[in-house]
Order: structure tokens, then sequence, then C-alpha cells
């Protein structure tokens, strides 16, 4: 397979019909929330691109982001994804080590210098000027503002690498930041989760190489076909929560009902994320589904905001005093925080328009 | 109540009858009669994504209950299997795409003659051509 073929060259020589590209092209469409006809427009832009370069980079994290994206789909359709780009760096993937691993990142930097998509994930230690996290005797800060130099788009994949995560947390002995702290000078698309759903991560990738361009992002970076929703706008549960209907215990009555889990801490109402849409494991589920409140997960410092079981209008949450108030009974805390977590990603919008 | 082993652990499946789903339901079957008036009267096909339309658990058992099987179905086998159903609505197809190892990757109800899924692109055309030719070649010796 050669590196100036098409993709639909590539394919081709790897025996893929034009109908099995076809498949992939409306599974793309859907991934992405666009109308089914834009599968044509998928496959005619996919088609006729080259095989973009990217350098993927994994500082503090512990790879879960790395065994999401590579369960995204379902095998086939997952080696047509990578199939699609050319993966020329990723320490956890390739069969090079040392310096050949060095070289090959410095070659695919160098033949694709302004064009190749960067993806990072784990947050970067700047304490000690960034000796908490070296390779190849070189920093993972310097690492990152080298290679972020001559990429087309940066990609943070995870919480770590969006907001700082888990490395980041109380008491963050190792100064880690986001990858936006340290890159300033383009943009960087935020996949936030810990780990991101899978098919979000090559959802995006998919939306660069067809649309070229990265998609419309929310005040925290992140895009919007996949962040513009709550949890809770979308969860199943909701007509129990605006019933006011809530599960007390896991095991009560309410919780074998499928009431509504926000007395034992969902976090659904301000949570922007995919979960309740595209869901966990292809589809099969969600954590509120199978029973359990939203973590916050893909939210900035969610590790750090107390009980996971504690419900948002005990205040613990940022807006959750606001939440406070409106806690009366039932139906007032369904609105209520609905209204709440909408208004604020309104007021965030507003705010980041010139 | 005392709970020794998983198996004790009380779980009632939630009824697709009465799940909270039926006004989701109704709302694509709105949209799917919407959509074949659109092809009787003008000959246009439509198609519903279902991903985040069945959020809910049974949704899908009780529009598939309701569309209920047809007289046609296929299977294309194209980095995994396709189930191509046409429901007793005709007109109105279930698309389901799987990967190879069985596992749902994109779901659609189109409203249409014949989805596209089942129809030869021109390329695979041309790709047959070369097949064919290859084939009689060997044969011709
Ligand atoms: S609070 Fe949680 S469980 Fe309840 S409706 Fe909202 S997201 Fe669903
Ligand atoms: S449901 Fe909430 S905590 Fe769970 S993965 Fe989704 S965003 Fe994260």
């Amino acid at each position: 397979m050669s590196k100036d073929d098409s993709i639909e060259v590539s394919l081709r020589k790897q025996g893929i019909s034009r109908r099995a590209f076809m498949k992939f092209c409306a599974a793309t469409a859907s991934l992405l929330a666009l109308p089914p006809a834009m599968a044509a427009v998928i496959a005619e832009t996919l088609g006729r691109a080259r095989r973009p370069s990217v350098i993927y980079l994994s500082y503090q994290e512990c790879t879960g982001c790395g065994e999401s994206l590579t369960r995204s789909f379902s095998p086939t359709l997952e080696n047509l994804m990578f199939n699609v780009m050319s993966l020329d760096y990723y320490e956890t993937l390739q069969a090079a080590a040392g310096t050949a691993a060095e070289a090959a990142r410095h070659t695919a930097m160098k033949e694709n210098w302004g064009k190749y998509l960067l993806v990072v994930d784990g947050a970067i230690p700047r304490g000690h000027d960034g000796a908490y996290c070296t390779i190849a005797g070189e920093s993972a800060v310097d690492i990152l503002t080298g290679a972020a130099k001559g990429a087309a788009a940066v990609i943070s994949v995870g919480t770590c690498a969006a907001f700082g995560g888990i490395p980041h947390a109380s008491p963050d002995p190792t100064g880690a930041v986001p990858v936006s702290q340290v890159i300033k000078d383009k943009p960087v698309i935020n996949i936030s989760g810990c780990p991101p759903v899978p098919e979000v991560i090559t959802g995006v990738l998919a939306h660069y190489l067809t649309f070229g361009s990265i998609p419309e992002l929310d005040h925290l970076g992140r895009p919007k076909v996949f962040y513009g929703d709550t949890i809770h706008d979308r969860c199943y549960r909701r007509p129990y929560y605006d019933a006011g209907k809530f599960a007390k215990t896991f095991d009560d009555e309410g919780a074998r009902n499928g009431w509504c889990l926000f007395e034992l801490g969902c976090k659904g109402p301000i949570t922007y994320n995919a979960c309740a849409t595209v869901k966990w494991n292809q589809g099969t589920s969600y954590p509120i589904q199978s029973g359990h409140g939203c973590l916050g997960c893909s939210e900035p410092d969610f590790w750090d905001k107390g009980s996971f079981y504690q419900a948002l209008s005990t205040g613990t949450w940022s807006g959750g005093t606001v939440l406070g108030a409106a806690v009366v009974a039932g139906a007032a805390i369904g609105v209520g925080a609905a209204v709440v977590s909408r208004r604020r990603q309104a007021r965030a919008d507003r705010k980041k328009q010139p | 109540m005392a709970v020794s082993t998983a198996g004790e652990i009380p779980v009632r499946v939630a009824d697709a009858e009465q799940s909270c789903g039926s006004g989701r339901v109704l709302a694509i079957l709105s949209e799917v009669e919407s959509m074949l008036t659109r092809l009787a009267d003008s000959g246009t096909c439509g198609s519903i994504d279902l991903r985040n339309l069945l959020a809910g658990p049974g949704d899908r058992e009780t529009l598939r209950r309701i569309l209920a099987e047809g007289e046609v179905s296929a299977v294309v086998r194209a980095l995994g299997e396709t189930q191509v159903h046409e429901t007793a609505v005709r007109g109105v197809w279930w698309v389901t795409h799987c990967a190879e190892d069985g596992k749902t990757v994109a779901e659609f109800i189109e409203v249409t003659h014949v989805p596209e899924i089942l129809k030869t692109p021109p390329d695979d055309i041309a790709d047959g051509l070369e097949v064919l030719f290859a084939k009689r070649h060997a044969l011709d010796g």
C-alpha cells in the first residue's frame, strides 16, 4: 500500500469492494449524526483523500484511552479506520522501540510537516522543568511543543489530556496540565471522558478526514456533535426525573423500577458527553442503563468535586448552589437542574462568540 | 432481604410495553408515515438513522413488533453481514449493518423501492468484468 495512493485506491488494493466502503461510510455518517444521505458525500471525499499521517503521543495516562480507541467499532471496521490513516508513531502499538521508534517519529514529522494529525493522551507534567516524564532524554513538554509545531491539528484524547484529569487532581504532585496549556498557538480539540467513548474518538478523526477541518467546538474545546447535549438531556430515565420519581438506594423499589438516579449522585444533568446515545460496548448499554449514576468523567476536575454518590443538589459541583435552591421535590428538581445546565452552556457559548 | 449470591439479586427486566419509550416509537412511526406518503406521491426515498432514536430498553423490540416481518429478506456479506428486511409495511425496510463479529454498527429504516446496499455499484461491476475476463481466460488456457 503506497502512501501516495488515495484512500479509495488503497482500499481497493486490499480487496474491499465499493459496496463495503459504502457500508463503512453509512456507519460513519450515522456516528457523526449526519443525515443518512451524507454517506455518499463521505464516500466521495474520503475516497479521493490521501491517507493522513497520525502521530500519537502518550504521557501521564493509564492507556485506557488507547484501549478505548482500539475498540471503536468492531475489528473489521476498526481496521478500515486505521487503514484510512497512516499511524506513524504510537508507542503502545508500534513494533519499533528505542532509537528506531524516535527515528520513525522524526521521519513522519519531516515528511508530513504542516499536514499530520497530532493525537495526545495523558496530562503533561510541568513540575521540576518537566522532569517527571522524559522519553529518550527529552521532556514531555519539549516533545509535545516540537511535534505540535508541524501539526495540522492537535487532538487531546481523554480527560487527562483535555483537562488534566487524575494526574492534575489534588495534590497534583507533578504539576500536571492539559495539552491546551502547553499548546497555545493552534486550536486543540478536546475529546474528554475517562476514557472517551471509542466511537467519539474515531468519529472526530473521521470528521477531520472527511471535511478537512475541525468540527464545531463548545466552550471547552469539545466537538459539539458529541458533546452538545448533557447525559441528562438524552437519558431514557428522564421521564422519571421529570415526574419526581427517584431511587433512594441502589436496591430499593425505585432502583428496581428503573427510576432516576439523581439522588444517588448522578452527575448527568451537568455532564456533556455522548454516552446516552452512542453508548458503550458497541451500543450495548451505558452506566445509567446498568444502574449507576454518571460520574461526570468528561467534565474538568470531576475527580476533585466530592463524592460520586452525593446528589448534585448538595452543592459540591460548580453550579450546585444554584441547583440546591431548586431542590424541593420531584418535578421541581427536574426542571431546575436541566435549566441550569442549559443556561450554563448557552452563557459559555455566548462568551466564546466574537 | 439478605442476599448471599449474585443470582439472588432481584432484577426486573424492563417491560417493552410499559417502558417510557412508547412516545419515541410513536414519533418514529409518524416520520415513517410521512416518508411513505412522499414515496407513494413523488417517488422520493427517505431514511431514518435509528442510532440515537431507540434510546430506551425495549424501544427496538416494540418498533420491530409493530412493523413486523414482510416478504423480502436478504443478507449482504461485505465487511460483516448486513441484514435487509422488508417490513410488513411494504416499501419500509429495516437495514442492520453488522461488523464481522456480528456487532451492530449502524441501523436504518429505509423507505424506498430497493435499499441502496442491494444494488451493485458501477465500480464493483467493473471489478466483476475483470473477474469474469480472468475466469474465461483461465478456461481458454
Ligand atoms: S439525573 Fe441521571 S439518571 Fe436521572 S434522568 Fe438525569 S441523567 Fe438520567
Ligand atoms: S455516563 Fe458519565 S461518568 Fe459514565 S462514562 Fe459517561 S460521562 Fe463518564
